[in-house]
């Protein structure tokens, strides 16, 4: 009975791992034969500014993400957990929640119609206040942060869902102790709250790291990795040359070694958290 | 104090839950609207029409690629439920050699980016004869290692002597597994449902990198094209997309509890 299961895993995750490794030792596009190059291509690599460069295209993507992720998501998990009415707590909850039963692609459409340079809604607002029309998806500066923005509002109801059914597994009975001891809010978050949630806060922090690394569909439709390259991020860049230039080889080389990458900054994270599983 | 701390709770909450549902509100609205009036600010339309949906229905075949995301979403949740209860079952309650060494050989394979997969997986794809094929787009999205673990989990919470009795009185394993534990698992069968089909809906790298032609198109494609194609209009764009939209936000409110259980297991695996 577990069989079908282990063939799918084997058929559809594991071989294909070993050979993306087996394909990055190959200089191979669809013309020609593939020939072997042993290493080459992680020589190349290491001189190709534009993986470089993707690399630090997904890190600044990444850090901002994942800041704006973990402590928006849990300032709404405290906000909605402190709401006292039933009803408006469940109200709270679906609202912030929704975003995320909606497609990267759909969030990703309605988010460029409000980002749109010239009648957009944002723009019509910050010429209403005076700070005046910016380019959004337009500017080399300005692209990555809107890209974050769509990432940010669809993930964020999501792990508000987790952090809140962490928040109500803090028994209640420690809030009045420590209100009988004076703490206030804020003494009380940083020295109950805090430390009690902390499993799901690691596990947040990492899963957000490593999707993260992996952002693609709204980057595809929002600026298509532009203006003038400022949001290719890796994986961008590898379905670039893999799909669009036929460069299996050298592709799955930068592949292989993003996940590597992944695995090395998730070990890290563990280690660094003091968690052994 | 207390009025200070009042003030800004109701004015974080609307904060937060405007800036959540705005963009939703706007995708609903600006469908209804005539194509002149999309630069309308009002939120509320001025002029009710369906227009933009009658004409995304006649001009772009986007019934097709609703089929086609139907089909692919169903599909591959009925598989992996399949797979994953099975698998789950065989690890939480039957003894086979190798069990532990493949149970965390399984959970190793959580481990892996799709980035890292998607090149191989086309070329196996294309070996299957497979490429710009629905199947294609389904096969390769089944195996699952997190939803065995869940499975497993689930199934362990059932009682060993339920499993014995019945051994006992001579029922197949299969019977075993059809019979008493399946009726004992419909919540997680729900949960992990709905949970597949909605990551499936919305799944867009795999499906173009396996679709070549427009039959094939999932609806994900079908607006990532029109945003990428000049001059669509945006009523026609936000039209279609609310079409997109419709089947997992009806899940959502109909499946709610199921849909937010899922999310909290997650957590809990932590």
């Amino acid at each position: 009975m577990v069989l079908p299961e282990i063939i799918g895993l084997l058929v559809f995750l594991f071989i294909p791992i070993l050979y993306a490794v087996y394909i990055s030792a190959f200089d191979w596009d669809v013309l020609s034969e593939k020939t072997f190059v042993g290493f080459q291509n992680y020589q190349n690599m290491l001189k190709d500014e534009m993986f470089f460069r993707s690399i630090w295209i997904t890190l600044r993507y990444s850090i901002i993400y994942v800041v704006l992720v973990f402590v928006l998501s849990l300032i709404m998990a405290v906000f909605v957990q402190s709401l006292r009415n039933k009803y408006l707590q469940q109200t709270a909850r679906i609202a912030i929640y929704l975003p995320n039963t909606i497609s990267t692609i759909v969030a990703a459409t309605v988010w460029i119609f409000l980002f749109e340079a010239r009648n957009g809604y944002l723009n019509r607002w910050l010429t209403a206040v005076g700070i005046g029309r910016q380019d959004f998806l337009g500017s080399t500066s300005q692209a990555l942060i809107c890209v974050v923005v769509v990432g940010v509002w669809l993930v964020v109801g999501y792990d508000m869902i987790i952090f809140l059914s962490a928040l109500k597994d803090v028994p209640e009975s420690y809030y009045e102790a420590a209100r009988l001891d004076g703490a206030n809010c804020i003494q009380q978050f940083f020295k109950i709250t805090f430390p009690l949630i902390k499993d799901t806060s690691v596990f947040i922090a990492i899963t957000t790291i490593i999707g993260s690394f992996q952002v693609f569909d709204q980057i595809r439709v929002m600026t298509n990795g532009g203006p003038g390259g400022s949001t290719t991020v890796t994986v961008f860049y590898i379905y670039q040359l893999a799909f669009e230039k036929y460069q299996f080889g050298y592709a799955s080389t930068i592949a292989v070694t993003l996940s590597i990458l992944i695995m090395f900054v998730t070990l890290f994270q563990l280690k660094l958290y003091k968690i052994d599983d | 104090m207390k009025i200070l701390t009042r003030c800004i709770k109701i004015i974080g909450g609307l904060v937060f839950c405007s800036v959540s549902l705005f963009p939703i509100i706007l995708l609903f609205s600006g469908s209804l609207k005539p194509a002149e009036d999309i630069y309308d600010y009002r939120i509320i339309p001025q002029r009710v029409t369906l227009s933009s949906f009658v004409e995304v229905i006649n001009t772009l075949d986007i019934f097709r690629s609703i089929f086609n995301s139907f089909f692919v979403a169903i599909m591959v949740t009925v598989l992996a439920l399949l797979l994953h209860s099975m698998a789950g079952f065989s690890f939480a309650r039957l003894q086979f050699p190798f069990k532990k060494g493949l149970f965390l050989w399984v959970l190793s394979t959580m481990m892996v980016p799709f980035s890292v997969i998607m090149i191989p997986l086309f070329f196996i794809i294309k070996q299957m004869g497979l490429v710009d094929s629905l199947w294609g787009i389904i096969l390769p999205m089944v195996p699952h290692a997190y939803g065995v673990f869940l499975f497993r989990q689930n199934f362990r919470g059932i009682p060993q002597s339920l499993f014995e009795a019945a051994r006992i009185d001579g029922c197949s394993i299969f019977r075993i597994f059809y019979n008493v534990f399946l009726p004992l698992s419909v919540p997680i069968f729900i949960t992990l449902g709905v949970s597949f089909f909605v990551t499936n809906w919305n799944n867009y790298l795999w499906p173009t990198i396996v679709t070549q032609t427009s039959e094939k198109y999932v609806v994900q494609i079908t607006i990532a094209t029109l945003n990428g194609a000049l001059r669509t209009p945006w009523n026609l764009i936000l039209a279609a997309s609310v079409i997109a939209v419709i089947p997992t936000m009806i899940l959502f409110i109909f499946l709610q509890r199921y849909y937010l259980q899922g999310i909290k297991m997650a957590g809990i695996k932590s």
